[in-house]
């Protein structure tokens, strides 16, 4: 038996990827989602595999299923592991494909605040769960896996990073299918951080398609994006093969040509004309990739780095820059060197 | 801090593990030859993997005995070796036992080497070695620490009133470790800066009362008839830093993990060395420290031992002055720097150095502390004076949990590996978090900057090029600097990242007159010296090593 927390379209996708291999409890947090799961059996314009069993109790879930994939969002991951805390030991496997960062502040004060983020105050999913739970054995899935393209099942693969080879063999076990290929790595953090900044990219991705450029201007962005993507990561202490595989470039490709991508979306809406406080009020959720911006854009500006994509977004975002004229900056910026980082 | 020893934690010494252990040596030899066989025939996958590495060995040995020999080594090296060779050649026209890749002769080989080694790394314990080392040391101790005051108070040689236990600050939860000891298995990691380390932490551990410790000592050091003779036995066992050969190796660990589980205490210190740079250290050796992890397991899947914990404690030594800086911090600086260091020669003489520091050490009146951590387990747990694993909001982890897959507890060296790394890094935090920063280091790095900053100098190589033992820093820009260098560990000290001597709360000049009394103690060449026109050092090198004590902190 395995576990998947998480009720949305990539919880929904993974757990009927992983029925096919064993029976899956899909956990949610409310109680009428679970129940109307099981009664239409079907959940985020996907059907349910009939191995897929949707639940509403963490205690449950982790009685039964030693292994759990945990795809929620980046702002409600600590609550959920300090609910699951009670429930979770040393013996779980927890496999998490949250591409966002903790911060020890809500959003509403992040997005309003003018004060930098410290980086001390700053956490990644993995670090979370070993500061709440007392789960050692942690990996992280990540790669392109549109949900939709999931639940239509067409080919995919990702990559599981772990430390442990046991989580990486337990949860390729898991997963791994005719459509499904699976990859390895021991570098988590790599993962999980390529996996956050490629959401950045994916917003300017949406603003150069909503403004209507074509390949050439995708193209560039999602290079250019990579380079900056890199060099961030070995700032922080990544080593850039991690943003060379597919929870790098995969992911960032995947999510810069798809217009179902939140991310994506969220920057198309700015090319046409709509503040980030307009996208807020009328998205179910706010992509990731917002509150990353703000997060690292502090972070960069504390640490002196350069990132000039980040930097363009974050003033057409939260100062008010006009899309047009943020372009323009970025063009002005000086080339330099295209590969220096090899 | 205590005036005297504290009273054994089990009086009746046939009680204790390590003497246990000592009785039952051949019963516990044959189990530990068959668990080192084990080990590794369970890694032989393919025909002749068996007779590679015993071939590999025999090379390294042969290598090792010809050009490095030692005169604690066996006089039938040579006898021993040459059989190997001749067993090997026989038992290479063998045919493999059925459903294996190995012949019986080379199994027998493998077990002979085994048996072998054995016989070199275990130690005993004697207990009426014990007690005469005990009551020698001690006295002997007091007797030096009468000697040098001799001269000034006109106390006899043979007056015992003055008390060693005045010159030792011993901090952290004596108590809890105390209670520890009694169900559950103690393994003690001290920091290492000095060759005395062994000795003290020994005496400290008696101090407390805690029955002896199995410890890892160098095999060298048993070239030295008496002290051999005393080592092994009062629980030391031999390690020979020459052999580097897998089955040396895992036999040595092998006897770490099952002496562990077996219930005896025991002591190593994980930075393997001493540190060269006077820092902390940070980077610990795997090997040792994975026993522990293993010897846990092993715990588990035994009824008799189930209940049993392998508790992890550090423990700081915590010194005014090391008398090995001058030659550690010339190796570091010459391993770190390469070309970028000359070092200028300086006259040595270690047997005179030895005598001059023993007399000095014990003249002086400065102290020397040591901070035990609180006590955790293998995965750097704390626990309750029970010995229960407590986690963040204090509920009881069962450590069966860390080894179990589907259906109970698996073995998984990587997995191990992976913990092994974590318990690591949970020592250093502790190390970091123990480490009491003295007069002495506050004052070495105030003055180390000075320089830094007098000779714009971009590392500590430039320094030293541009040093001229006459250069002074003026008293008024020392001083500022100083006050800003103890602000910034009394904040340390707050968030509780550092220890601060309660000397470093003291008035500033209570503060310098303090460190220059610690720097004067010992060192020929003093790291700190003060004049009528301001602060120089005779040592740049030592006075670096000093302030290294202080690296390590955000």
């Amino acid at each position: 038996m395995v576990g998947v927390i998480g009720g949305g379209s990539f919880g929904t996708a993974i757990a009927n990827l992983l029925a096919e291999n064993s029976e899956v409890l899909l956990y949610f947090r409310r109680k009428e989602a679970a129940q109307s799961a099981i009664e239409n059996t079907r959940n985020a314009n996907q059907d349910l595999h009939s191995n897929v069993h949707p639940i509403h109790s963490l205690a449950q879930l982790c009685k039964e299923c030693r292994i759990i994939f945990i795809l929620v969002p980046s702002s409600n991951f600590r609550a959920l592991l300090t609910d699951a805390r009670q429930f979770l030991t040393p013996k779980h496997i927890l496999i998490h494909g949250t591409k966002g960062l903790d911060l020890n502040i809500s959003e509403e004060e992040l997005f309003n605040s003018d004060s930098i983020v410290n980086k001390e105050d700053v956490f990644t999913m993995s670090e979370v769960i070993l500061q709440v739970t007392n789960v050692k054995r942690i990996g992280v899935i990540a790669g392109p896996n549109l949900s939709a393209e999931l639940a239509k099942k067409q080919p995919a693969a990702c990559v599981i990073a772990s430390k442990y080879e046991e989580v990486i063999r337990e949860g390729k076990k898991a997963i791994r299918s005719s459509r499904f290929q699976v990859f390895e790595s021991n570098d988590v953090f790599g993962a999980e951080f390529s996996g956050i900044l490629k959401n950045i990219v994916a917003i300017g991705a949406g603003v150069i398609g909503g403004l209507g450029y074509g390949e050439n201007a995708k193209a560039m962005l999602i290079t250019r994006g990579l380079v900056e993507m890199i060099r961030l990561g070995e700032e922080f202490g990544s080593d850039k093969s991690a943003f060379l595989g597919l929870a790098g470039i995969g992911d960032l490709i995947a999510t810069c040509s798809s217009p179902l991508s939140r991310n994506y979306t969220v920057g198309m809406r700015l090319a046409k004309g709509e503040s980030l406080q307009e996208i807020r009020e009328n998205m179910e959720e706010v992509a990731e990739g917002v509150k990353t911006i703000k997060i690292i854009k502090g972070i960069a500006q504390q640490l002196g780095l350069s990132v000039p994509l980040i930097s363009m977004l974050h003033r057409i975002l939260f100062e008010g820059l006009e899309v047009s004229q943020g372009i323009d900056l970025l063009m002005r910026f000086d080339g330099g060197e295209d590969v220096d980082f090899i | 801090m205590t005036k005297q020893p504290l009273p054994f934690v089990e009086e009746d010494v046939s009680k204790w593990p390590i003497y246990r252990l000592s009785l039952e040596s051949t019963e516990f030899g044959k189990n530990l030859v068959l668990y080192v066989m084990r080990e590794i025939l369970g890694k032989i996958s393919q025909d002749g993997q068996l007779s590679e590495l015993l071939s590999k060995v025999l090379y390294m040995e042969k290598q090792r005995y010809k050009t490095m020999p030692w005169s604690v080594d066996p006089a039938d090296e040579d006898t021993f070796w040459e059989g190997v060779k001749k067993k090997l050649l026989h038992a290479s026209k063998q045919e493999n036992i059925e459903g294996e890749h190995y012949t019986v002769g080379e199994l027998q080989v493998l077990e002979d080497i085994v048996s072998r080694y054995y016989d070199e790394i275990s130690g005993y314990f004697n207990p009426s070695t014990f007690d005469f080392a005990n009551n020698t040391v001690r006295r002997g101790v007091s007797r030096l620490l009468n000697a040098a005051p001799f001269r000034e108070n006109k106390k006899p040689f043979w007056d015992r009133r003055t008390s060693v236990y005045n010159r030792v600050q011993i901090l952290g939860p004596v108590q809890k470790i105390r209670k520890l000891a009694q169900q559950h298995t103690i393994v003690v990691v001290p920091t290492h800066s000095s060759n005395l380390d062994s000795p003290v932490i020994g005496w400290l551990l008696r101090c407390i009362g805690l029955p002896a410790f199995l410890y890892g000592a160098g095999l060298n050091l048993f070239n030295f008839k008496l002290a051999g003779y005393f080592m092994s036995r009062l629980g030391a066992y031999k390690v020979d830093r020459r052999k580097k050969n897998r089955v040396y190796l895992e036999t040595l660990q092998a006897y770490s993990t099952l002496t562990i589980h077996n219930g005896a205490h025991s002591l190593f210190f994980p930075g393997g060395t001493r540190s060269r740079s006077g820092k902390v250290e940070t980077r610990l050796k795997q090997g040792l420290l994975g026993t522990t992890i293993e010897a846990q397991r092993l715990n588990l899947l035994n009824e008799d031992s189930k209940q049993r914990k392998v508790i992890v404690v550090t423990a700081n030594l915590n010194y005014p002055f090391v008398l090995e800086a001058p030659v550690l911090i010339d190796q570091f600086l010459k391993k770190d720097g390469k070309s970028r260091y000359l070092k200028k020669s300086e006259p040595s003489n270690a047997f005179i150095r030895y005598v001059h520091f023993f007399y000095r050490f014990f003249r002086a009146k400065g102290r020397f502390s040591v901070s035990f951590g609180e006590p955790m387990d293998v995965f750097g747990n704390p626990v309750d004076e029970q010995g229960r694993s407590l986690d963040k909001v204090n509920k009881q982890i069962h450590l069966s949990d860390y080894f179990s897959g589907e259906d109970g507890i698996v073995i998984d060296e990587q997995r191990d590996t992976e913990y092994t790394k974590e318990l690591s890094n949970k020592i250093v935090d502790q190390f970091l978090k123990n480490n009491r920063i003295m007069p002495i280091h506050i004052l070495s790095k105030a003055l180390f900057e000075c320089f830094i900053k007098k000779y714009d100098a971009v590392d500590v190589y430039e320094c030293i090029k541009k040093w001229n033992v006459k250069d002074i820093i003026p008293s008024a820009d020392f001083i500022k600097h100083l006050e800003s260098v103890i602000e910034y560990f009394k904040a340390l000290e707050e968030e509780g990242q550092v220890q601060l001597d309660e000397r470093c709360f003291e008035d500033i000049q209570v503060i310098i007159t303090s460190g220059l009394e610690e720097a004067g103690m010992y060192h020929l060449k003093k790291p700190i010296l003060k004049s009528s026109k301001g602060f120089r050092t005779e040592n740049m090198k030592t006075l670096f090593f000093y302030q290294n004590r202080t690296e390590g902190y955000n």
